[in-house]
């Protein structure tokens, strides 16, 4: 197993070279200008040329990227254009919130998935299975910034149990911090739970189908410890990978999330960013995923060895 | 007799008083009118602080926060007159090439040294410097700035210039007098706690999350009547906490939970409802006309929109009510000059303009040869209003046959488009301008300036005196370009709509919509 992790690792480097090259091309080649965003409405071109000139944006493309990469090395993220504050203490201080946004949005999508899927599963056509393909499909297609409308419309203006906007750190506050976390992490696990529910539904509905699931009834094993123990541990591993790339993906994209409840979090810095066109900080942020995403598919494929024992990481 | 005398005036007397007392305490009105110190007030901006340095940047939102920071030499009362606020007064000499600011003394900034005049030499020569300041450019004509004593500061100038005062009075971003050996502390940027003169300390920024200012006690400044920005800064509340809520629905509800007690932008949809409701439940909502202008730019070099024939044609085919109430639901008022009504500067000639005639403008289009190609009219909807006044004109052009397409695009990009003159069309804005000089200056945008040479003369002679009436000439003479011209279509200046809830008092919306909270207290 230490093998391949070190495998992962090396396998990495160029993993984010690449990235690192296809951010800097895409941002820099999007229309638009930092320097006329910071100069605002009634620039002229000569000022938007002489603050391109103050932030070294006249000079060639590859320099400014070798100059950034040499940064990178030394473990430099940059300096953002428009508040002068370090790359790397911004995301610092953002990506915790998205952390746990998105975290709680997991627990709370498998919360829901899990026992929604096998019961779906288990009662595989008939109304309860139906009602569970509506329920999903409704969850696949409600629009998250809708449903955060709506949610603090009726959970925080009508019946007052939640703070419509806000934010305490957990860490500090951990029931209070919750308070401000409950709505958001439902809004944005709810698309989750309906996709992965969906996923085990389907394995689960394979699995039953096979024949050591007939052998566990035959030799007398109640429902339950045959659905739990021997159906949904190899139906759980192919779900693995959907929770694994849709955490990822929650990770990247809790913007709409963030924006809609006022979080401080990663991808609402992220999206403000590109907007001004913060070279360094859009950067920063999109390499910060990409390291977030393949280190947590790096702990899918490590958990695939639990649910699956013929996974070998030779 | 006299003692008994004596004895009744001294009763009525105490009884008249008592009554008076009693009078006054059980008045509402009265009572309520009296300030009261101390409080935190929670106030909602629709996005959040950009950076902390008053000289680096000119984001709003960094303006509205840091004029309560930072003071400058002088700024602008509600009637765009200067006011001073870091001196006491100043002069010219009597060529305007050098002007003598007296300071204000014993003026302390918030780490508790006094404000000197070298403070201000530092200050300006900052602003000067194009790697800080994005606004270098504008004071490219300062020959230099002299300490003449302690309270006195002299900026000398390269050539004549009688607008000069209102480049130190700019409203965003705030041409502020900041400490050096703070600035120094910080690595010669301020990054985190910037440390100014103003009424209010910045205290902490969580980004996203909140900004929070803390009341100076020691601060000293202007006397009189607040005006605009000018006017006496009393601080009466502790604390100010301001908010960042992108979203205008949850920034309205959170209103409504008093989660926040003020809020910078109310959404002009919701009006209707205030009046049938949120005013019932004690929620106040100011409406005060704005200095921000909105407008259709014309690429006068460019194929089609370079034909006068044609910006003509499409000046009688808009109609500038109905595109106004396209654009902000009625909370706007059409005005065709770039001088905001009210303005000292403006007169009636400014409401010269074209009337709706969609007859005279389908004859003006034939006459212009115009076989319908497509004109691309740029927008973007970072700011709704934009794109809607270009919808608004792209139906009104339709309507006699002009092929308009919009472009819509991102701000960055539409801001680029803009200051490269890379445009047939575009759909813009911008934020207050009092100086009509520096409003005319926009005419830069789509080459007309460039050709049409009379209008850089203008302005450049507005720059050069300060009489009223020689100035007002001025303008009507530019006014008068435009109108023949047509290298623009000026079309609004909306209404600044805030709310907030009744127990905030003293609370004025201004025509900047600059949130500004000396002089506001709670009574809760």
């Amino acid at each position: 197993m230490l093998k391949f992790i070190i495998k992962r690792i090396i396998y990495l480097i160029p993993t984010l070279v690449l990235v690192a090259a296809m951010v800097f091309l895409l941002i820099h080649l999007i229309p638009g200008d930092p320097a006329a965003v910071i100069l605002g409405p009634d620039a002229t071109a000569e000022d938007v040329a002489s603050v391109r000139q103050a932030l070294g944006l006249d000079r060639p493309l590859y320099e400014q990227f070798v100059v950034w990469l040499d940064n990178l090395v030394h473990g430099h993220f940059g300096v953002s254009i428009h508040s002068k504050r370090p790359v790397i203490e911004s995301i610092s201080e953002r990506f915790p919130v998205t952390l746990i946004l998105t975290t709680l949005a997991l627990i709370f999508a498998l919360a829901v998935a899990l026992p929604s899927g096998v019961l779906a599963a288990v009662n595989h056509n008939t109304n309860k299975d139906y009602l569970f393909m509506i329920g999903t499909i409704l969850g696949v297609s409600i629009p998250g910034f809708w449903l955060g409308l709506m949610a603090l419309l009726v959970f925080s203006v009508h019946l007052g149990w939640f703070p419509s906007t806000g934010f305490v750190p957990m860490w500090e506050d951990f029931w209070g911090g919750l308070r401000y976390m409950i709505l958001p992490s439902m809004t944005l696990g709810l698309f989750m739970a309906a996709v992965v529910a969906r996923m085990v539904r389907s394995s689960m509905l394979e699995v039953l189908r096979l024949e050591y699931v007939t052998h566990a009834r035959a030799k007398g094993l109640s429902e339950w410890k045959v659905i739990t123990k021997h159906a949904l541990k190899n139906a759980f591993a192919p779900t693995l990978t959907t929770i694994g790339i849709q955490y990822g993906m929650l990770l990247g994209g809790a913007v709409v999330t963030e924006t809609v409840f006022s979080l401080p979090g990663l991808g609402k810095y992220l999206v403000v960013s590109i907007y001004m066109r913060d070279y360094p900080v859009v950067q920063g942020c999109i390499l910060f995923i990409a390291l977030v995403y393949v280190f947590i598919n790096t702990v899918v494929d490590l958990l695939y060895g639990y649910f699956d024992p013929r996974v070998q990481y030779s | 007799m006299s003692k008994i005398s004596s004895k009744l005036k001294k009763t009525g007397l105490a009884l008249t008083t008592t009554a008076l007392l009693l009078a006054l305490c059980l008045t509402p009105g009265l009572a309520a009118d009296k300030p009261k110190l101390g409080g935190t007030i929670t106030v909602g901006l629709n996005t959040d602080l950009t950076a902390v340095d008053p000289h680096t940047s000119v984001a709003v939102v960094n303006a509205i926060v840091l004029h309560h920071v930072f003071e400058p030499l002088l700024a602008y009362g509600e009637d765009l007159k200067l006011m001073p606020v870091a001196c006491e007064r100043w002069e010219a000499n009597k060529d305007y090439t050098a002007y003598i600011f007296h300071l204000r003394k014993h003026k302390l900034f918030h780490n508790g040294r006094e404000m000197v005049a070298e403070d201000v030499k530092f200050s300006l020569e900052r602003v000067m410097d194009p790697k800080i300041s994005p606004r270098a450019k504008h004071f490219i004509g300062v020959a230099g700035v002299e300490v003449k004593d302690k309270y006195t500061v002299v900026v000398k100038l390269k050539k004549p210039f009688a607008a000069f005062p209102h480049l130190l009075a700019y409203i965003n971003p705030v041409i502020a007098v900041v400490p050096k050996e703070e600035l120094a502390k910080q690595g010669g940027v301020f990054k985190e706690r910037p440390s100014g003169t103003g009424p209010y300390m910045f205290a902490e920024w969580k980004p996203d999350r909140y900004i929070i200012l803390k009341k100076f006690g020691k601060y000293t400044g202007p006397t009189g009547p607040r005006n605009g920005l000018g006017g006496e800064r009393i601080a009466y509340l502790d604390t100010i906490k301001l908010v960042p809520i992108p979203e205008e629905s949850v920034s309205l509800m959170a209103l409504l939970n008093k989660e926040i007690d003020l809020l910078q932008y109310f959404p002009p949809k919701y009006v209707e409802k205030h009046k049938k409701d949120y005013a019932k439940k004690g929620l106040v909502l100011n409406e005060v006309p704005g200095l921000s202008w909105y407008q259709i730019y014309f690429g006068v070099n460019r194929p089609v929109t370079k034909n006068l024939k044609f910006r003509q044609a499409c000046a009688y085919a808009i109609d500038l009510d109905k595109a106004t109430q396209a654009a902000y639901l009625g909370h706007a008022k059409s005005n065709p000059s770039v001088i905001t009504r009210g303005s000292v500067y403006r007169t009636p000639y400014h409401d010269t303009w074209y009337k709706y005639d969609p007859v005279k403008a389908k004859q003006l289009l034939k006459e212009s040869g115009y076989k319908g190609e497509p004109v691309i009219l740029d927008t973007t909807k970072k700011y709704i209003a934009m794109f809607r006044q270009a919808v608004a004109v792209q139906a009104a052009l339709q309507a006699i046959g002009v092929n308009v397409k919009l472009n819509v695009v991102e701000w960055p990009v539409l801001l680029k488009k803009c200051v490269n003159g890379d445009f047939q069309m575009l759909s813009y804005g911008a934020g207050g301008t009092p100086n009509p000089a520096l409003a005319y200056a926009y005419l830069k945008r789509g080459g007309f300036e460039g050709a049409y040479p009379e209008i850089k003369k203008i302005k450049e002679a507005a720059l050069m005196t300060d009489d009223l009436q020689q100035l007002r000439s001025l303008y009507e003479k530019a006014h008068r370009i435009t109108y023949e011209q047509v290298p623009w279509i000026q079309l609004y200046n909306y209404n600044y709509l805030q709310a907030h809830w009744n127990y905030v008092k003293g609370y004025k919306t201004i025509n900047t919509g600059y949130p500004i909270l000396w002089g506001v207290w709670l009574d809760k």
